[in-house]
């Protein structure tokens, strides 16, 4: 059987509040305020759409063995690469196997759930694949896509076996209907009127494909129990569900409220919300819309019950913290320069020929274990540093993201240059043995004293602005 | 086993320049600044010198690489000159350098000089700059006071000791070191502080706040070494003579083993005696040298 083995997702922990940025544009804009209702998420100044995707497949992988990946796709309309590969970075963050496939999609909002529907037809073939989906989009300040949209990741694994939601069938309709575009290299999309969008596209491509994917599957509109439709526009799920015969309580919450319209990623999103709260029998119908329309129907088995805890939305929604400094959004998000001082200008340029040998420690965060004393450190290097017996070329490699670390010193640090200070950092202990020195992110002074627990993630370390490379590894963040 | 130097180099002169921030000097005035007083204090001429070390903290921001700068600015006799270069204890490490060459009989008269001109990087603090490849990675590029105020929440976590009182404790430090300010018209920083100012002042990383944290200087020391025997054949009495002189660089097991606890700096240099001299406290390491 093929189908959705597993699901994931990851929701920065910042949460702008609409309020806010609706009243900054009061003078210009009054007509905003209708949408500053609510919260949306906002990506923290370390995070991009690789991160967010290391993020949503750990989610997604929790309690399942790795080695079961046999590729792995990233869909985005964002990503920070338009050449380096960024399902490949995300493929070394998960310290997958070098022998695992990996492509991006990207070119519109439908790559999401294409990629889950190319990946579900892959599975009879015997393909496992991790699919990612993951969006942080730029918006015009003051522009209605500001307000409405939001970041975040979700993950599916999808292959053959024992799925959690067997896969009954899938319709693609393409069409090119520009409701909005951004050409490349642009920053910002433009977009039509949204009344045309709803008449001619959400009410007649998005339900033309519906009632051709229930046809060819026997299924009819009323057996359907979960309807994901990726639209946060007020009343466009509801008006399609009721034009498609779909029950009204189907119609699943597009997250509008608090976490934004995520792009590409949303309707992976929203199937990560739902498989949450499934239960066996119930069918699923999943809509991608962007130049055209994609659906898929999905089945939920037993098998769900027996899938491992994860976060999943609500446990990601859950850790949160409220923004209300739109200038730090806007900073964050490069759409203001402010004077970052000089500091700021030390040039960590990356030799590629370092990071290649060293991809290991820095993109998966993998220590050593010495073979004869069992001393666990990071970074592995060829001497032990046990001080009883320092013997060379013991180590093996030793996996330490997934560890859970404490805090045995720390500062906060004013002076060194970071785009949120202060900086936090200092020294973790892990479970299990090993320590280094680490930086901390989406921490509260509060929140940071000796002992506390931490857990490490993949973030941005910085970015080299002069040549455009982005260098990442982990962080420590509190456990929430 | 090694006899060590107890007693085989004496200071035979030394210099120092205005520390502070001499706008108004590179970093080869300030290396003839101190070159001037200690070779006038030594009574002796430049060609006397044998061999020379070096030191600079931070290269970033002064001569570049290589000991050629000391010899151009000093117009040594085209004798060999070692860079050294170890953070903040790149002039004890010059020094020890000219202290062994004498030691050893390989030079007569061996010359240590220690230069800095930090502020000519643009910005408070020390400059920002890379650490090695690997370091770039995975390092933390925290400040200077950030990396050791961490030294702090660790103490007071090991030893049971309050927050207020740990910043209580240390302010006591820089009052001191202002006091000693004072006195000494070659200081940067001559006004006198209390306690009240110490603590309340802004903070930098914490709980380290700005009088808990070094000024940055520009500034140049030097020393001229030989053995006692010359030292008293050019004139000099009352001799000031080397005992012992440890230097320690960790080999990483703070950060990588599982052995320290955060809460000290291990002064193992202290424990390394040299050899038929009483074993030196960790109190007393730096006055060892």
């Amino acid at each position: 059987m093929t189908g959705i083995l597993a699901f994931g997702a990851y929701i920065p922990r910042l949460r702008l509040q609409r309020s806010v940025v609706a009243a900054a544009h009061a003078w210009f804009s009054p007509a905003l305020r209708s949408l500053g209702k609510g919260e949306r998420a906002m990506a923290n100044w370390d995070e991009d759409v690789v991160t967010m995707a290391v993020e949503a497949a750990r989610d997604c992988l929790t309690g399942l063995d790795r080695s079961t990946v046999h590729a792995i796709s990233l869909a985005s309309i964002s990503p920070p690469n338009a050449d380096r590969q960024n399902a490949g970075i995300v493929k070394e963050a998960l310290n997958l196997s070098d022998d695992t496939g990996s492509f991006d999609l990207s070119g519109g909002l439908r790559a999401g759930t294409s990629s889950l529907i190319q990946a579900l037809k892959a599975a009879s073939a015997g393909q496992n694949t991790l699919c990612l989906a993951s969006e942080i989009r730029k918006f015009r300040p003051g522009s209605e896509g500001e307000l409405n949209s939001g970041a975040a990741a979700g993950a599916m694994l999808v292959g053959s076996g024992e799925p959690i939601a067997r896969f009954v069938g899938s319709h693609s309709v393409s069409v090119d209907f520009v409701d909005h575009f951004r050409a490349t290299g642009e920053d910002f999309d433009y977009g039509w009127e949204s009344r045309w969008i709803r008449d001619e596209g959400y009410n007649k491509i998005i339900i033309g494909a519906i009632k051709k994917m229930l046809a060819s599957s026997g299924v009819a509109a009323a057996e359907i129990n979960h309807l994901i439709i990726p639209v946060t526009l007020r009343g466009v799920a509801d008006g399609i569900a009721k034009k498609a015969g779909i029950a009204p309580e189907a119609v699943r919450d597009t997250l509008g409220s608090n976490v934004g319209d995520t792009g590409s990623a949303h309707a992976t999103l929203m199937l990560a919300a739902t498989l949450e709260k499934a239960a066996p029998g119930d069918r699923i119908l999943v809509v991608g819309f962007g130049q055209g329309c994609d659906v898929i129907l999905l089945e939920v088995t037993d098998a769900i019950s027996k899938l491992p805890a994860r976060r999943g939305v609500s446990g990601w929604l859950a850790r949160s913290k409220p923004e209300s400094n739109y200038l730090k959004y806007l900073s964050f998000n490069g759409l203001i320069d402010i004077e970052k001082g000089m500091r700021a200008e030390a040039d960590f340029k990356q030799p590629m020929t370092t990071l290649y040998r060293n991809r290991k420690s820095v993109l998966a965060l993998v220590g050593g274990r010495c073979t004869k004393t069992g001393t666990i450190q990071f970074p592995k290097t060829d001497i032990s540093v046990n001080p009883n017996d320092r013997a060379i070329g013991t180590q093996e490699d030793y996996p330490l993201a997934e560890k859970v670390a404490r805090i045995m010193t720390y500062t906060a640090d004013n002076l060194t240059y970071s785009p949120d200070p202060p900086a936090y950092y200092g020294m973790i202990e892990f479970e299990g043995g090993g320590r280094m020195m680490a930086e901390f992110s989406d921490v509260d002074a509060e929140a940071v004293e000796v002992g506390r627990e931490m857990r490490m993630m993949f973030r941005i370390k910085n970015i080299d602005e002069r040549r455009g490379f982005t260098k990442y590894f982990w962080k420590a963040v509190p456990v929430a | 086993m090694a006899k060590g130097i107890r007693d085989k180099v004496a200071i035979l002169g030394m210099g120092c320049a205005k520390f502070g921030e001499r706008w108004d000097a590179d970093a080869d005035n300030l290396m003839v600044e101190a070159y001037e007083e200690a070779i006038a204090d030594a009574g002796i001429e430049t060609s006397q010198i044998d061999a020379a070390w070096l030191s600079v903290a931070f290269d970033a921001m002064n001569i570049g690489p290589s000991g050629i700068p000391l010899a151009t600015a000093l117009r040594l006799a085209n004798v060999g000159v070692t860079k050294v270069e170890n953070y903040c204890a790149s002039g004890t490490d010059a020094f020890r350098g000219a202290v062994y060459a004498v030691a050893s009989g390989a030079a007569d008269i061996a010359l240590a000089l220690g230069v800095e001109k930090l502020k000519d990087t643009g910005y408070g603090g020390l400059p920002v700059r890379s650490r090695g490849t690997m370091f770039d990675m995975v390092g933390v590029v925290g400040s200077a006071p950030g990396n050791f105020a961490q030294l702090a929440s660790a103490y007071r976590t090991h030893h049971g000791v309050g927050a207020a009182d740990l910043k209580r404790a240390m302010a006591h430090v820089s009052v001191k070191s202002h006091a000693n300010g004072s006195k000494n018209p070659k200081a940067h920083l001559r006004n006198v502080i209390d306690i009240e100012t110490a603590i309340n002042a802004p903070m930098i990383a914490e709980p380290l706040g700005l009088f808990d944290c070094c000024g940055v200087s520009d500034g140049a020391a030097c020393a001229i070494v030989t053995t006692p025997e010359i030292a008293k054949a050019l004139g000099k009495t009352d001799l000031v003579t080397v005992k012992a002189l440890q230097m320690a660089t960790s080999n990483g097991w703070e950060a990588q083993g599982s052995g320290w606890n955060g809460s000290y700096s291990t002064p193992p240099a202290s424990q390394r005696r040299a050899p038929m001299t009483r074993r030196a406290s960790p109190t007393r390491a730096s006055s060892s040298v």
